[in-house]
């Protein structure tokens, strides 16, 4: 009998401790899409102690709940925007778990911004002045929208064919990581000039001013190589490039002295120095 | 005299000593020397489709299989945990920022997400290799509820990845549908 009723006593326990089965609460303002940024969900229920999560497409977010007159109150202390899509309110108490499926929009008029990625980022006109532009429009929270122009697609891509001038350009005005640079290019012929100086008894020689294809002033630092014969010997000498000219002091060493100027592949025509004075 | 002078030479090295033990070291190791145990125990089942005008190398296709399986991880660890910190190695800073805004410490979501299987359809690639958006059609979601259901879920996404600091990092998303499907060995 002692036994029996230790049992009984167990049993007892045991069921106490699975808890009660609550209702469902009722969702008194059901809709099929939640504003991310600014709801309050109200459920009736006459129950006490519930806990609440919004279960988003990318986290679960705790929701402040308020709790009168057999009516729960819900909303997000963040009021911020998030990511969209299909989303679950996990409303919870001990055992009880209810859900409830919505749509989570983060508003009627989201702020829209349109991503300009470049590639590349520095352009060689030498060899094409083609450059790949991908762009995709976002909102404030990093969804995706569908490109404004082109209502059918997420993404956008075309080959740009950019200005021939040299300089630093932005994709998108307002933003300085959108920058890219359009470098000049190789020269493609080296006016020399040569004069003679006397008292020093040098040719003055003067390289430039070197342009690119597109009439770009060739870049700062190109190495110009001067390279001249005096007798049975032949001299290199190099300057670097400033503003698309360089010059050089050339000792005349014999009286028949020939020179021309070599910038990668591209070289002067040939002078007499003895003739250019 | 000469005990007063050991004495504070003692006090000061003991001074120097506790201060060093009780700096805040900064002990987070850089990625390259971490173990990434989510990434790691991870897996999931992602086949490339390139559409795009760029054609990828075939290095180009495993890396960015790899590195799809780890983001994926982590955004299921974000589902299932908000656990913004865990993952921010695959995260751009503006995506890191953005879930951020409704993070106030972890919190275990009641469903359990997993990824199953995805079909990656590339459809811009960047010359340089640092842009992918891709739609990734027939993405294979199981949901796991709290008392032991499964759901599973077919679901298309558009995303948008950047390639930065050594592996791609989600930075922008737009779930397109989901819809639920029925699994025959499990009962919905």
């Amino acid at each position: 009998m002692r036994t029996l009723f230790n049992y009984i006593s167990i049993l007892l326990l045991l069921v106490s401790c699975k808890g009660k089965i609550l209702p469902s609460p009722v969702w008194v303002n059901k809709i099929d899409t939640v504003s991310a940024i600014n709801f309050n969900l109200i459920f009736a229920t006459k129950e006490k102690g519930w806990k609440a999560n919004l279960i988003s497409y990318s986290q679960p977010v705790p929701l402040v709940i308020n709790f009168s007159d057999s009516t729960l109150s819900l909303h997000s202390k963040y009021q911020e925007g998030i990511t969209e899509g299909p989303a679950t309110l996990h409303l919870f108490k001990g055992n009880n778990n209810f859900y409830y499926f919505f749509y989570l929009k983060n508003g009627t008029n989201p702020v829209i911004k349109q991503k300009d990625y470049r590639s590349p980022k520095t352009v060689n006109p030498d060899s094409s002045l083609l450059q790949q532009q991908i762009t995709h429009d976002i909102d404030f929270n990093r969804n995706l929208t569908l490109i404004r122009k082109r209502e059918d697609n997420y993404f956008h891509e075309k080959n740009l064919l950019i200005t021939s001038k040299e300089g630093v350009y932005r994709a998108q005005k307002d933003i300085p990581l959108s920058a890219y640079y359009l470098q000049p290019g190789s020269c493609i012929n080296i006016p020399l000039k040569a004069i003679y100086k006397k008292a020093r008894n040098t040719y003055e020689v003067t390289a430039g001013p070197l342009k690119d294809k597109h009439n770009n002033t060739t870049a700062d630092g190109t190495l110009v190589a001067f390279i001249y014969n005096a007798g049975k010997y032949n001299y290199r000498i190099e300057r670097t490039l400033l503003n698309g000219v360089t010059t050089v002091s050339i000792p005349e060493k014999n009286k028949t002295m020939q020179l021309k100027a070599i910038v990668h592949h591209t070289e002067s025509a040939t002078i007499n120095l003895k003739q250019t004075l | 005299m000469k005990i007063v002078f050991l004495g504070l030479i003692g006090l000061t090295l003991s001074y120097f000593v506790l201060q060093g033990r009780i700096m805040n070291r900064n002990g987070e190791k850089p990625i390259f020397l971490r173990s990434d145990k989510i990434a790691e125990q991870h897996k999931t089942k992602i086949d490339v489709k390139v559409h795009s005008m760029h054609k990828l190398e075939p290095f180009e296709v495993e890396t960015l299989i790899q590195d799809y399986s780890n983001i994926w991880a982590h955004l299921n660890h974000l589902y299932n945990s908000n656990d913004v910190e865990a993952g921010k190695e695959y995260y751009t800073e503006d995506w890191f920022r953005q879930i951020c805004k409704h993070y106030n410490g972890k919190i275990k979501s009641a469903i359990k997400r997993e990824d199953q299987s995805h079909e990656l359809h590339v459809q811009n690639w960047s010359t340089d290799g640092l842009v992918c958006a891709a739609i990734d059609s027939n993405l294979l979601l199981k949901y796991i509820y709290p008392n032991k259901e499964i759901v599973y879920k077919k679901a298309a996404i558009a995303i948008v990845l950047l390639f930065q600091g050594d592996h791609w990092r989600v930075d922008a998303i737009r779930f397109i549908k989901e819809e639920s499907i029925i699994n025959p060995k499990i009962k919905v």
